[in-house]
């Protein structure tokens, strides 16, 4: 989803905060927009649903290979290719599990913000490039 | 008056640090010649604390009057000219002051004049500022002091990290975010959707710099919010 042409500027996050945006991205873009129960949803996805389980999902998981699990049963997500199998699984292998645990509950709204503007210029433009601006 | 607050005209003779706000703003209020005179004897305020009381309090105070729990000694008879000034005029719930000690000066300002004073730098001692948050529910005069921004229930300080912080609420204001998303933890979507790529960027950078303020009831954003609230945005 990254390298095209038309750029999403936002600022940049690095750590924790970034293998958490990454989740995300992987959780929103692997759900069954078709058939599947958050596509019924549609409407309070951003709003509710979405932050309501990824910050539900950090107080079930002591892990966050535990808390995917949660959140992608839930909201019926899975990789849509190999590429993604393997980010999902770096991604899981994070130094620093507590910490990403830690942005998915105390920074939701932001983190889904962010998410949420890439998936908008993704739908306007098909791939886009999200640069991530140092302020 | 090139500074826009009235002045009594007369030299600063306050004794420095004696004469509470209520009274300076008292002083400038009235007009140039006209009584100004502070009792610099008798009894101590029993709202402000400071000496100089001698106006019997009920001839002042409503025998509904319940903000006692602000006052220095609620069991005193007797209050300074400046506090009784500040409860019965006109304006005294409502209008947004700021008040100097010397030269002695006030005025009352718009939101815009408020904003204006807040993002320009750190309140100077010898200044006051005097927010009404929810106009008419208080009497917000007596118990302002110097230095601070008085607003209903607390007395904020307004240094330069209080400064910069306004100025990004000023900005975010400017960039199209409404005064009441300003205390959400993120800014909502249906107001960066439509931004440029850049100032949507400028948004998600700024928005941090508030998360101080968003506390829950916070009296920085509730006057970040009512100070800003009338701002005229750009479409």
């Amino acid at each position: 989803m990254e390298g095209g042409s038309d750029p999403v500027l936002l600022p940049a996050v690095q750590g924790p905060a970034l293998t958490a945006e990454r989740l995300l991205l992987l959780l929103h873009y692997g759900i069954d927009w078709g058939g599947g129960w958050a596509g019924t949803r549609r409407a309070t996805y951003w709003d509710r649903v979405l932050p309501d389980r990824v910050v539900l999902a950090t107080y079930r998981s002591d892990t966050l290979r535990r808390w995917w699990h949660e959140v992608s049963t839930e909201l019926e997500s899975a990789p849509r290719n190999a590429a993604e199998r393997l980010e999902l699984a770096q991604l899981l292998e994070d130094d620093d599990p507590a910490g990403v645990l830690s942005v998915l509950r105390h920074e939701t709204e932001a983190l889904v913000l962010r998410v949420r503007i890439i998936a908008d210029a993704v739908r306007a433009h098909g791939r886009v490039g999200v640069t991530r601006v140092l302020s | 008056m090139e500074d826009g607050l009235r002045h009594s005209g007369r030299p600063a003779t306050l004794r420095e640090g004696v004469m509470g706000v209520a009274s300076v703003a008292m002083i400038a209020a009235v007009a140039e010649g006209a009584e100004w005179s502070v009792a610099q004897q008798g009894s101590r305020c029993g709202c402000c604390g400071l000496s100089g009381a001698d106006v019997p309090a009920g001839s002042v105070i409503s025998r509904n009057f319940t903000g006692f729990d602000e006052w220095a000694d609620p069991g005193a008879e007797v209050i300074c000219r400046g506090c009784a000034w500040g409860f019965t005029a006109p304006d005294g719930r409502t209008a947004m002051r700021v008040v100097r000690r010397d030269p002695v000066g006030m005025a009352v300002l718009s939101p815009a004049g408020v904003r204006e004073l807040l993002v320009c730098g750190p309140l100077p001692a010898g200044w006051a500022l005097v927010v009404p948050l929810r106009p008419g529910r208080k009497h917000l005069l007596s118990q302002a002091r110097w230095g601070v921004v008085t607003v209903d229930d607390a007395r904020l300080p307004w240094g330069s990290a209080e400064v910069a912080r306004m100025r990004v609420a000023v900005r975010l204001r400017r960039l199209g975010i409404s005064a009441a998303a300003l205390s959400a933890a993120a800014a909502p979507f249906g107001q960066v959707q439509g931004l440029t790529a850049l100032a949507r960027l400028e948004v998600l950078t700024l928005w941090p710099q508030l998360q101080i303020w968003r506390e829950d009831g916070s009296p920085w954003m509730r006057l970040v919010q009512r100070v800003t609230g009338e701002m005229a945005v750009a479409a």
